[in-house]
């Protein structure tokens, strides 16, 4: 007994020793100091902000921050993770300069950016990236791909980036990066033997020959990348979810002393409303286009809007999007176009007439508009004509228009005075249909400890066009109408009247406010105030030939939901 | 299927949803036979941008993409995220993040209102 028990002691030995042996062998090798050619850095505020960790090589390439690339955010969020986690001091205005440096040497030229635009533009996008389901599966576990497509580094760094992972979320192994489950037995359908890799390996493997350091966008863009020279006046066009279109001008003046900063004097009518809105602001531009800025109206901090813009190629125009709320959820789509002498238009305020109507005032958005304007140079296309001019000035001209009875139904161009806008207006003779956008929305709780997230809906009419059919390609879209907004049991659960607790919705503007967040002791369960419902448009059409006026309805579901308890979401630029 | 009558109240439930259900005008009904197809609705959506169906329950809405699965209230599950670290980008995790995110609450349900939100820009 004894001797088995001392041979078997032998013998487990032996196995621990092969074992060790087995598994050292199996280590991947230990990364190199310097495996690639990294970017180096020459700016001494970065050197020293960064260089008591990260030491810099004999070509000045700081280890780690000289191999990978990202958007300002980007590098914002790795400071404060510095700071948050690694016990990095570093006063604001440093951070800023350092951020600056980095973002303009080691950033995203526009093709990169571009794709992931959405993400810093802050949009609720419904994404999906194909080029690799198995890097989306393991990145969105967690959050948005955004994250991961608008960063550049080289084969070790992602690597590294996967480390970090693991060394700060123990359980990510678990939930993202290994597969669950026995590897798969059979051949690929090509006859190649199963790929046995886990989802990580397989997403560093894709993340590393998609997202390398080193670019030829890249290395075009650093050729040619210079400050951005904005100054001027261009005209604004912009959509104000919920209220429609905007129209208006924004002037751009650069901080003296500096080439990539500006301030900004904005100006805009909401088109349907007429509504006036005034605001001022300050931006930085890094890296030759990418706009972050901030603007209030009135001087009042409640209304900054978040500005995050793309400056095109050409310098004539800037596109992006301004946000606030809770959750960056309310905001307006943006275009900024250079204007020169030349006349441009903008928009109008209706989007559709109906045939056969009469003495019609349609007001013509746009900039440099002639003061000598007469009817004839207001071209609206087969059956409409414009009897007068009602008033004009060279942002705004209101005319008045008459539509033929046998106008054909569809949508016409606008010409004036040499400038044109597509698709400006519709001619129609009922209205078909309504629908809800967008057609899902997501709202949280909040107002006790968090903030809200809100939700802003609004109703589009459509005419069913010449086939008489909905959801065809010739339907015709009238624009934005007027609804009567209510709300309806979404049926997910019996009986769970989420309707009574989630929260109210404005019957006249669509927008969605939800209910205080924390446990409700009225509900079952103490449940929150959250939620499935239907947001439902009604519309009530005008009767036409003494027949009684029809209600036509359209609904969007909305998911009222818990809030975050924690953000990532990098404030860049403005003041 | 008049000759059959509901003898539990789960079965009238059944009952009063088929009943409401058939008074609705077309394209508005929530409940359809399957023979029928799916009603006429848009692809139901990814929510939110492509995050958390995977973890189950979901975060901000379970795999229907509804909120009827999640764990709820959810301040009954919220310590246990933070502990556990199992939500690391909608709860600030205990381990490394955030060590002192619960230090105002003896209980985390009850005294709910005094946890603060992280906001990493803060935090220099």
């Amino acid at each position: 007994m004894r001797t088995a028990t001392r041979a078997l002691a032998g013998t487990t030995l032996v196995l621990v020793a092969l074992l060790a042996r087995a598994v050292s062998t199996e280590q991947p090798a230990a990364p190199t100091a310097k495996p690639d050619e990294g970017i180096p850095i020459t700016d001494q505020t970065v050197q020293k902000a960064c260089g008591s960790c990260h030491r810099a090589d004999e070509k000045g390439q700081l280890s780690r921050i000289s191999f990978q690339r990202h958007t300002p955010e980007g590098w914002q969020s790795t400071i404060q993770r510095m700071a948050g986690l690694n016990g990095l001091q570093i006063d604001p205005a440093t951070a800023r300069q350092v951020v600056k440096y980095l973002s303009n040497h080691l950033g995203l030229a526009p093709e990169e950016a571009k794709p992931a635009s959405w993400e810093v533009e802050r949009r609720g996008t419904d994404f999906k990236y194909t080029a690799s389901t198995d890097t989306e599966a393991v990145c969105i576990k967690c959050h948005s791909m955004g994250r991961v497509i608008s960063q550049r580094r080289t084969k070790a760094e992602w690597d590294l980036l996967i480390a970090m992972h693991r060394g700060w979320y123990p359980l990510v192994d678990n939930q993202a990066f290994r597969r669950n489950g026995p590897p798969p037995r059979d051949p690929s359908p090509d006859g190649r033997p199963p790929d046995t890799r886990h989802p990580v390996e397989k997403a560093v493997d894709h993340l590393a020959r998609t997202f390398p350091l080193k670019t030829p966008e890249w290395t075009a863009w650093s050729a040619t990348m210079r400050p951005a020279r904005l100054e001027g006046t261009w005209a604004l066009s912009g959509w104000d979810l919920g209220k429609g279109a905007i129209y208006g001008s924004v002037g751009i003046a650069a901080v003296s002393g500096s080439t990539d900063e500006f301030t900004t004097t904005i100006t805009y009518r909401v088109a349907r409303t007429g509504e006036t809105i005034s605001r001022t602001g300050r931006s930085i531009v890094y890296t030759g286009y990418q706009w972050r800025g901030r603007s209030v109206a009135g001087g009042s901090q409640d209304t900054a809007l978040r500005e995050v813009m793309f400056v095109d190629r050409d310098w004539r125009q800037i596109e992006g999007r301004w946000f606030s709320g809770g959750y960056d959820e309310i905001g307006l789509d943006i275009r900024l176009d250079r204007v020169g002498a030349e006349p441009r238009l903008l928009g109008t305020d209706r989007t559709a007439l109906r045939a056969g109507s009469t003495a019609q005032e349609l007001k013509i958005y746009g900039a440099n508009l002639p003061a000598s304007l007469r009817p004839a140079d207001v071209d609206l296309g087969p059956g409409l004509t414009v009897s007068r001019i009602a008033s004009v000035a060279p942002d705004l001209a209101t005319v008045v228009v008459d539509v033929a009875g046998n106008a054909a139904v569809g949508v016409r161009d606008l010409f004036v005075a040499g400038a044109s806008k597509p698709k400006a207006l519709a001619v129609f003779d009922r209205i078909d249909s309504i629908k809800v956008k967008p057609d899902w929305a997501m709202a949280r709780v909040g107002g006790g400890t968090f903030p809200k997230m809100l939700a802003q809906f609004e109703a589009w009419a459509f005419h069913n066009g010449v086939d008489g059919r909905p959801d065809t390609a010739d339907d015709i879209n009238l624009g934005l109408v007027d609804a009567a907004w209510s709300m309806e049991e979404y049926a997910a659960t019996y009986g769970d009247d989420d309707i009574k607790f989630v929260g109210t919705l404005n019957e006249a503007t669509g927008r969605f406010t939800p209910n205080v967040d924390g446990p409700n002791p009225q509900r079952r369960g103490e449940r929150n105030n959250i939620g499935d419902v239907w947001v439902v448009a009604k519309y009530t059409v005008d009767g036409t030939g003494g027949k009684p006026a029809p209600t036509i309805r359209a609904r969007a579901h909305l998911l009222v939901t818990v809030p975050l308890y924690m953000r990532f979401d990098p404030t860049v630029g403005g003041q | 299927m008049k000759h059959l009558t509901a003898i539990n109240r789960k079965a009238a439930r059944m009952e009063e949803v088929t009943r409401t259900e058939a008074s609705r005008p077309e394209g508005a009904k929530d409940v359809v036979a399957l023979q029928q197809g799916p009603p006429q609705q848009p692809e139901p959506p990814h929510i939110p941008n492509g995050c958390s169906l995977v973890f189950s329950p979901g975060w901000e809405a379970d795999r229907n993409g509804g909120t009827a699965g999640l764990c709820q209230p959810v301040e009954r599950d919220l310590f246990d995220c933070h502990m556990g670290c199992f939500w690391p980008a909608q709860v600030p995790d205990q381990l490394n993040h955030a060590p002192d995110w619960t230090a105002k609450c003896a209980a985390a349900q009850k005294d709910w209102r005094k946890i603060d939100l992280i906001f990493p820009d803060e935090k220099k």
